[in-house]
């Protein structure tokens, strides 16, 4: 299948794809979402958009991905299905490749009980899983989720996430197998600090053969601070901050955490590198774009390779 | 059953604040058994009220009934409904409407908040436990409902939420239902079921659907 | 003249009421308690001290066994959370939750027996007087 975007050109051919993410505003300020893509320009191969991430009303990901297409980005639209049932997702979908996006993450999403509206209905009529289906229905098939034919099918390259630090802890390469089946060609994982944990998790993905069906891409976040690893430890599911991290920004002495927090970001980059089955990175510096440029250039990733369209 | 719980005194306050001659009637299904709204808290509801209303001249009486949801039990009530100004119902909101139906000239308030259908986990505990969506699937998830015991409803959970068996909505509070389902599953030796993918839910057979009925032809008059 | 409080005060037959002493004994139990015996705290339904205030009195005192010695294991133990169950529903209709009680004693605490009910009602006087000072008259009930 001839790639539809940069990031599965990349991917297909065999190469070491990096991506980026941005979380749009909570307004209507376009000139920050320029800010931010300004730092990822070129330094990345695709920008994911979050959608109204942790349930928090934001700029949609639709329009933020098309503001990035007109800078001259490739964009990574995130869907969630807490907040549209399968009509509205459809229809995004068709507009989302009407504005020229070709990249799509497929999410469960945050329950609304996070987020600044928790007396929210939510929606869930689809799940991830059922949401890989159906961009692969539509594309692959030309047909909607009822059966109904496309008029003008669209060509995604479909995305999703996945959280090998989660529990079940061995149901979760089962689950992943399921997304890879359902029509996942590439995978973002949750940011990645056990690295024992990680390599386990590949060795199970790698039995499975998953690494061959679909392109794994490991996220990477750096850490700011001993108070945001911690926080992350503690706070976010499916996050797994080893104590000796902890400890090793700590000891970095005052005011040096966040350089040492880069340092790992860059040591887990290297080592995701040459780990067999992992595709490439997914850099999750959320609003810390600034410091995407040297992660990648200290990483050895520098330069983005051009891509023949 | 039906689970419900007492409303806040100061909403039945208000509510009853205007007329003078109340009647508390209490209902003998799910709210006895969940204890919000049974024979004993319509008495303690009444003891209740009287000490709000103190200094008020109101007069409190109750009553109890087989169950509220059906007109045949409300017959006998009648008389006694018609000899006051309202009445507190404390039944769950299908016996509330029944009661609006069968006296539709008094005012019938509810005393109570309906919240599911659920069980009791153990005395004075109770957890939502089916959703009525009309179409269960109990079979292929080791007889545990994940539209309603997931927060999120998924059909091909867990989603990255799931830590410690915890759903991460309110970890102290819910079990994540797929870890329940998983560990069912894996015990009953047909974990291979949940490799399969579940399709996009028929939500049309829901409360999503539309106002539902049911109907048994063969038993009607 | 102000009134003194109506107490009510439930009394454990192997406790409460041995504290409370009987009508011969020295120290006579003050006008405005009126004791009820049961046989074990326990027995005492949410219904049975709302229906105390209800037939007016002023403060409910619940006087059972220590932890532990209940005769009936556990009737203490499930009263106290009834005395709850009803201080946090006086709460919601506006009354103070001090009004009512649960007191643990053993038969030969009589001192204590007295101690608890003289300071439920200094609490329930005060709450009393309060309100038919900021009525400025003498109320047949209060808040």
């Amino acid at each position: 299948m001839k790639a539809v975007s940069r990031l599965q050109q990349i991917l297909d051919d065999g190469g070491f794809a990096v991506t980026g993410e941005l979380g749009p505003p909570k307004g209507c300020d376009v000139e920050v979402v320029r800010c931010k893509a300004e730092h990822l320009k070129g330094m990345v191969d695709a920008v994911n958009v979050t959608d109204n991430q942790t349930a928090v009303v934001r700029m949609s990901s639709i329009a933020t991905c098309a503001i990035l297409l007109n800078l001259g980005i490739e964009p990574v639209m995130q869907m969630v299905c807490r907040d549209r049932n399968r009509i509205a997702i459809q229809s995004d979908i068709l507009g989302a490749h009407g504005l020229g996006i070709r990249n799509i993450l497929c999410l469960t999403g945050d329950h609304q009980h996070f987020g600044n509206h928790p007396q929210a209905k939510n929606v869930f009529d689809l799940d991830s899983i059922q949401l890989i289906q159906t961009v692969k229905t539509m594309r692959n098939e030309g047909k909607f989720v009822s059966g109904d034919d496309i008029e003008g099918a669209p060509n995604m390259f479909i995305g999703a996430a996945a959280s090998p630090f989660s529990d079940p802890f061995e149901f979760r390469v089962r689950r992943l197998a399921k997304k890879v089946a359902a029509g996942a060609q590439f995978i973002q994982t949750q940011c990645v600090y056990d690295l024992d944990k990680f390599r386990k998790w590949m060795e199970m993905a790698r039995d499975l053969g998953l690494h061959e069906k679909t392109h794994i891409m490991a996220g990477i976040t750096p850490l700011k601070s001993v108070g945001m690893a911690r926080y992350m430890k503690n706070n976010v599911a499916g996050v797994d901050v080893p104590d000796a991290l902890i400890q090793r920004l700590r000891s970095a002495g005052k005011g040096k955490a966040a350089e040492e927090g880069i340092a790992i970001a860059i040591e887990t980059i290297q080592e995701m590198k040459e780990m067999e089955g992992v595709h490439g990175a997914h850099i999750m510096a959320i609003e810390w774009e600034e410091k995407v440029p040297g992660i990648v250039e200290r990483a050895g990733l520098l330069p983005r390779e051009s891509v023949k369209n | 059953m039906i689970v419900a719980e007492r409303k806040p005194i100061a909403e039945i306050r208000q509510m009853l604040e205007s007329h003078r001659k109340i009647l508390v009637v209490g209902c003998g299904a799910c709210v006895t058994v969940c204890m919000a709204g049974g024979e004993r808290e319509a008495e303690l509801m009444a003891a209740t009220l009287d000490l709000v209303f103190r200094n008020d001249s109101k007069c409190f009486s109750v009553d109890c009934v087989e169950r509220q949801c059906e007109p045949e039990f409300l017959d006998p009530l009648t008389g006694k409904v018609n000899a006051n100004d309202c009445v507190l119902s404390m039944a769950c909101g299908v016996g509330v409407q029944t009661m609006a139906a069968q006296f539709p000239h008094v005012p019938i308030y509810p005393g109570l908040n309906t919240h599911f259908m659920g069980r009791p986990l153990e005395q004075g505990l109770w957890s939502e436990t089916c959703a009525g969506c009309g179409n269960c699937i109990l079979y292929k998830t080791g007889g545990i409902c994940p539209i309603a015991r997931c927060s999120k409803s998924l059909l091909n959970g867990p989603c990255g939420g799931s830590v410690n068996g915890r759903c991460e909505v309110d970890p102290d509070n819910i079990e994540c239902a797929w870890q329940l389902i998983y560990d069912r599953m894996k015990e009953a030796g047909t974990l291979d079921l949940l490799d399969e993918i579940m399709p996009p839910k028929d939500w049309s057979d829901s409360a999503h659907g539309g106002v539902r009925r049911v109907v048994r032809e063969d038993v009607m008059l | 003249m102000r009134r003194e409080p109506r107490i009510v005060a439930f009394c454990c037959e192997h406790s409460g009421k041995l504290a409370a002493g009987d009508e011969s004994s020295s120290a006579a139990l003050p006008d405005n308690v009126g004791i009820i015996s049961v046989p074990c705290s326990g027995s005492v339904q949410t219904i049975d001290i709302l229906g105390a205030f209800r037939a007016g009195a002023d403060g409910v005192a619940v006087f059972g066994c220590h932890e532990g010695s209940c005769k009936h294991v556990t009737g203490n133990k499930m009263v106290k959370k009834r005395v709850e169950y009803v201080a946090r529903t006086l709460e919601e209709i506006g009354w103070n939750r001090e009004r009512v009680a649960f007191f643990p004693v053993a038969a030969v605490e009589s001192k204590v027996f007295r101690d608890r009910l003289a300071e439920l009602s200094e609490n329930v006087r005060d709450r009393i007087h309060g309100y038919e000072k900021c009525l400025g008259k003498q109320s047949e009930s209060a808040p």
